[in-house]
């Protein structure tokens, strides 16, 4: 960890030190390892200098570094170029400071974002929460991260300059996602996994039909990947999975049967309640059926998520240290026997 | 005698609580020790190798019932080698002598019915056979 950690300091002055020329004194002041990021290293990085007039600048960093095995196989460029676009929009997402597209300076492709306020909590909306928050408080969040989805989805495409894998072919949505996700999901296999391989016999039975409106998808919208302080949202990370596709994707993620005991408040937060709010905040109509589709298309993306650590792992990065895949696997199929029966 | 899988998992994981985990100075390692801690917890150590016979045989059985599905579907000819296999691997299955054996079958028998699956899925009056499929997985993951 040590030596590790001598590289990025080094990278990171050596990249300061080409991105700010005018920057002197340049020191890191404290670098950690951050306990969260599945799919990319955080480190936590405060740096300070001093610019010309002996001005003293101090930044609180994230520097994100590409994990040796990648599971999302979106590239660090562009979530840089996707985050430097939303940077002139008034959705809370961290500055973009600089990029290492080519793991010239951190051994692996890597961005530098401003570190924002807040904690994240995947337990936020729960009783369990980190913070204490109470009911109403939680209620609250809960409100206005409907709020925050709705404007993602009311982001005018044509005013933003999206990097082309974000923009996506042009095609019905739900089929180029399954088509993407099984190639990754076969590329992904120790073993046939022939759980997976009906599921997606069955995905591609049922594909929902394109969405009247294309809007930009999150594509990993959930209360883990919010930042709060004192009850308030200070920023939404993770925006790796982000792509021009269909609302309800964002929708049905939020509903995988994976996440629904922690995204909801029993009695007063109910997945109809999320669906209302949000027809009511983006000012679409939500196809139930198409919802249906996606959620069981989030717990077919987690599984192969699970399965590609699963893979990483036994093929010696110790770090993917993969959750059980069986009952994962279970709760796809337990998903699609419950659409079928309410088909019949 | 010679502690079983299990008990050395627990004592491990009583090990890595009380001895390593207040020794570790960062977040990111306590957030791994936790991860370990799980899998430790949560893996079957003392009967995996039975989980794989038990999972091996149920596979087998799937087998039989798309086979009774597969009569009254309408398959292009030559279409039925990969069920065949799949049977086939039926009488090895039963009785391994190792639990690298029982993998190897497994992931014999989880090819075949892959194979199954893709011919199926080219085959538009096999929905039936699809729903039997998914229901006899769904069978084969609550029995283990």
């Amino acid at each position: 960890m040590d030596r590790e950690m001598a590289m990025l300091r080094e990278g990171l002055l050596a990249m300061i030190a080409r991105e700010m020329p005018d920057a002197a004194r340049v020191e890191i002041v404290a670098i950690e390892r951050a306990a969260s990021g599945n799919s990319s290293e955080n480190w936590f990085v405060d740096v300070r200098w001093t610019r010309p007039g002996s001005v003293e600048e101090q930044r609180r960093l994230v520097l994100r570094r590409s994990p040796a095995n990648e599971i999302v196989r979106n590239s660090r460029i562009d979530e840089f170029l996707l985050l430097a676009a939303l940077n002139d929009t008034p959705l809370p997402v961290p500055k973009v400071h600089w990029i290492d597209g080519d793991g010239r300076w951190f051994g692996r492709p890597a961005v530098v974002l401003e570190r924002c306020a807040g904690r994240d909590d995947r337990a936020l909306l729960t009783a369990r929460n980190k913070a204490g928050l109470d009911e109403p408080t939680r209620l609250g969040l809960a409100r206005d991260m409907v709020e925050l989805l709705a404007a993602i989805h009311s982001l005018e495409l044509d005013r933003l300059e999206l990097p082309a894998s974000i923009e996506r072919a042009e095609g019905v949505p739900s089929r180029i996602e399954l088509d993407r996700q099984e190639r990754e999901a076969l590329a992904d296999e120790v073993v046939a996994c022939v759980e997976m391989r009906a599921a997606a016999w069955w995905l591609r039975d049922n594909l929902p039909p394109p969405p009247r409106r294309r809007v930009l998808v999150h594509g990993d919208f959930r209360p883990a990947n919010l930042l709060v302080e004192r009850g308030q949202v200070t920023a939404l990370l993770d925006w790796e999975f982000a792509h021009v596709g269909d609302p309800a994707e964002d929708i049905g993620w939020y509903l995988a049967p994976r996440y629904r005991d922690e995204h909801f408040i029993p009695g007063h937060w109910q997945p109809e309640d999320f669906m209302d709010a949000y027809e009511r905040k983006a000012g679409l109509e939500l196809d139930r059926a198409s919802v249906d589709w996606w959620a069981i298309f989030a717990q077919y993306k987690l599984c192969a998520m699970v399965l590609a650590a699963r893979k990483a792992f036994v093929e010696g990065d110790a770090h993917r240290i993969p959750v059980p895949a069986r009952k994962m696997l279970h709760g796809l199929l337990d998903a699609i026997d419950a659409q079928e029966r309410k088909a019949a | 005698m010679n502690i079983g899988p299990g008990e050395a998992a627990e004592g491990i994981r009583k090990l890595l609580r009380a001895t390593i985990g207040p020794e570790l100075g960062s977040e990111q390692a306590v957030f791994t020790l936790r991860r370990i801690m799980t899998i430790l917890r949560e893996t079957n150590w003392d009967d995996a190798a039975f989980a794989l016979m038990a999972e091996n045989a149920a596979l087998c059985t799937l087998a039989a019932q798309v086979g009774s599905v597969l009569d009254e579907t309408e398959l292009a000819d030559g279409r039925t080698d990969a069920l065949g296999r799949w049977r086939s691997l039926a009488a090895r299955a039963e009785m391994p002598r190792s639990y690298a054996e029982a993998a190897e079958i497994n992931a014999r028998l989880r090819a075949a019915i892959a194979d199954t699956i893709a011919e199926l899925a080219a085959t538009p009056s096999a929905a039936g056979a699809r729903r039997k499929m998914i229901g006899c997985f769904l069978a084969l993951h609550a029995d283990a």
